[in-house]
């Protein structure tokens, strides 16, 4: 038996939220650095190692300036996750003498709920903080989990799945009041809300090039020095980076997410609005479905991302039936498990209502003309698999599918 | 996650599947299974009308299904499979049967075992209605 051709031509990308596409702009900063001016930035007794360091120095610029800090203040790593291990492993070891209780929330990304795990093989205590059914931690939940002993808290800025923003100017003042260290992963964030670390007290931020219109491969790690913030290296070998992150900088992979960093700085405003149309473009394509729930709180939320769990059909004959989009169920970087999202079960969703989940997540190049096509695709293949549901006949006589007992007698 | 691996008769039945429906009403000639729960990923509701013989004979069958591409797929399929089959013959249709005409992926195979179930649950349920059925 034959597969199944492969479609003619590629989906319309919607899933923004995994990678997005390098920026022409981008692409054209970066290939000078790779086989014209190809100089090891940490060669300082030529030329070629100058210009590569002043393009490197630019660069960390560009990326400082996004978030409000100082160049000095940026560590380059090989992207986000990196960034992650760094921050929550080197600054649990730099105060273990302080204290091994570390606190972070369920619906963390796998790089940060990952490397706390790590950590608890190694003798730490991590409490792992549910969150309200719409996404978002409840202060007074952060506040009772603070012990004298707790050295880091560590609590994404924009949820991958979801889009929901917590709030991190509360979380951050009550970490300071404490002395504990406070971690914010603004992979997701970045150029989709602002975000500065002279009004917010954040001590660490993970910041990705390819969620912003970089390349992969290259991120950054913003280190507050007032007041100043500890870590142990995790990666030895040439004490480059104020010996916080050794390895020879890729110079065009920096210069690419410098150019990325400062076009969205410049273009925030417009990028958002673009996303807010699109937004409301995809909202009122769906909004008339029955059974349709939106899984995040619907205000404190980027407009970039909307995720939806379809009751009564199944999550993957749904991502199946829209196969001329590209769409993510679940967690993008764990959709090679069957297991339901982490991030929708801790919202409280059943696995039948997580694991029937879309993400759509669009930006700064999506058009409408895709969102039309992808709200249609999306309304025939809800309208095909519940003319096919036994559970959907069920919900349409009257019955309350979740409460029934299987088997039905 | 969808496969990228599934075969042309698979996705055929799951965008066009045949006899998907419910009769009307239940009926002493309509023998109904609902296996399966939604926990599990999939639920299918299978039912065959049968013709007294003898041989009692599945004149026409209809499902639901509730799972994956290859779970509909396998019902689809197995309906076409069970029109003009005596009760005997429907009772020897396997999930093995299915997997190999639809070229099922190892991890899907499961959506076949259901189906395979749901055709014997509605087999048991005819006969339990109809006790002087003649099953040749």
């Amino acid at each position: 038996m034959s597969a199944a051709p492969l479609p003619r031509k590629r989906p319309v990308y919607l899933d923004y939220a995994a990678t997005t596409p390098v920026d022409p702009r981008v692409v054209q900063a970066m290939v000078p650095w790779l086989a014209e001016h190809f100089g090891n930035p940490a060669s300082s007794s030529h030329a070629w190692g100058w210009e590569a360091e002043e393009a490197v120095e630019q660069a960390r610029s560009h990326v400082a300036a996004l978030i409000g800090a100082q160049a000095r203040d940026i560590v380059w790593t090989s992207g986000a996750t990196e960034s992650d291990n760094l921050a929550i492993t080197g600054a649990a070891l730099a105060y273990q003498k302080k204290g091994r209780h570390l606190i972070t929330v369920k619906t963390e990304h796998k790089a940060v709920l990952d490397t706390m795990h790590a950590l608890e093989g190694q003798g730490f205590s991590v409490t792992y903080l549910d969150v309200q059914p719409n996404g978002l931690l409840d202060l007074a939940v952060l506040q009772a989990a603070l012990r004298p002993d707790t050295t880091l808290v560590s609590v994404m800025a924009v949820n991958n799945e979801i889009g929901v923003v917590q709030d991190l100017a509360a979380i951050g003042r009550l970490c300071r009041e404490r002395g504990i260290v406070f971690h914010v992963d603004a992979a997701q964030a970045s150029g989709k809300m602002v975000l500065d670390v002279q009004t917010t007290p954040i001590d660490l931020m993970s910041l990705a090039s390819h969620k912003t219109y970089g390349p992969k491969g290259i991120g950054a790690l913003y280190v507050r020095r007032q007041p100043r913030v500890r870590l142990q290296a995790q990666m030895h070998g040439g004490g480059h980076e104020r010996g916080l992150r050794s390895g020879t900088l890729p110079t065009h992979q920096i210069v690419g997410m410098g150019e990325a960093f400062r076009l969205a700085r410049l273009e925030i405003g417009q990028d958002t609005a673009h996303a807010q149309r699109l937004q409301q473009r995809l909202l009122a394509g769906l909004q008339d479905l029955e059974q349709v729930f939106l899984n995040g709180d619907a205000i404190h939320r980027v407009p970039h991302n909307l995720n939806f769990s379809f009751a009564h059909i199944e999550g993957e004959a749904l991502m199946t039936s829209v196969s001329d989009v590209a769409l993510s169920s679940g967690s993008a970087c764990t959709s090679a498990s069957i297991e339901p999202s982490h991030v929708l079960r801790a919202l409280g969703r059943s696995n039948a209502l997580a694991h029937s989940s879309l993400r759509i997540s669009y930006g700064r190049f999506t058009t409408e003309a895709e969102i039309d096509q992808a709200v249609a695709s999306i309304r025939a293949a809800v309208r095909h698999l519940r003319s096919l549901s036994p559970l959907w006949e069920l919900h349409q006589q009257g019955v309350d599918v979740a409460a029934m007992a299987w088997p039905p007698a | 996650m969808a496969s990228p691996h599934y075969s042309e008769l698979l996705l055929e039945h799951s965008r066009h599947p045949r006899n998907a429906g419910t009769f009307p009403a239940p009926a002493p000639d309509i023998g109904t299974a609902l296996v399966g729960t939604p926990e599990n990923g999939a639920v299918i509701r299978l039912q065959i009308q049968v013709q007294a013989g003898p041989p009692a004979r599945i004149e026409t069958a209809r499902f639901k299904a509730y799972g994956d591409t290859a779970t509909i797929a396998a019902a689809s399929l197995m309906t076409e499979w069970l029109h003009g089959k005596t009760l005997a013959e429907a009772q020897q249709l396997t999930s093995g049967q299915l997997a190999q005409a639809l070229d099922l992926p190892p991890a899907r195979v499961f959506s076949a075992m259901l189906v395979q179930d749901a055709v014997r649950s509605a087999i048991a349920h005819y006969v339990g209605q109809q006790p002087e059925a003649v099953l040749s």
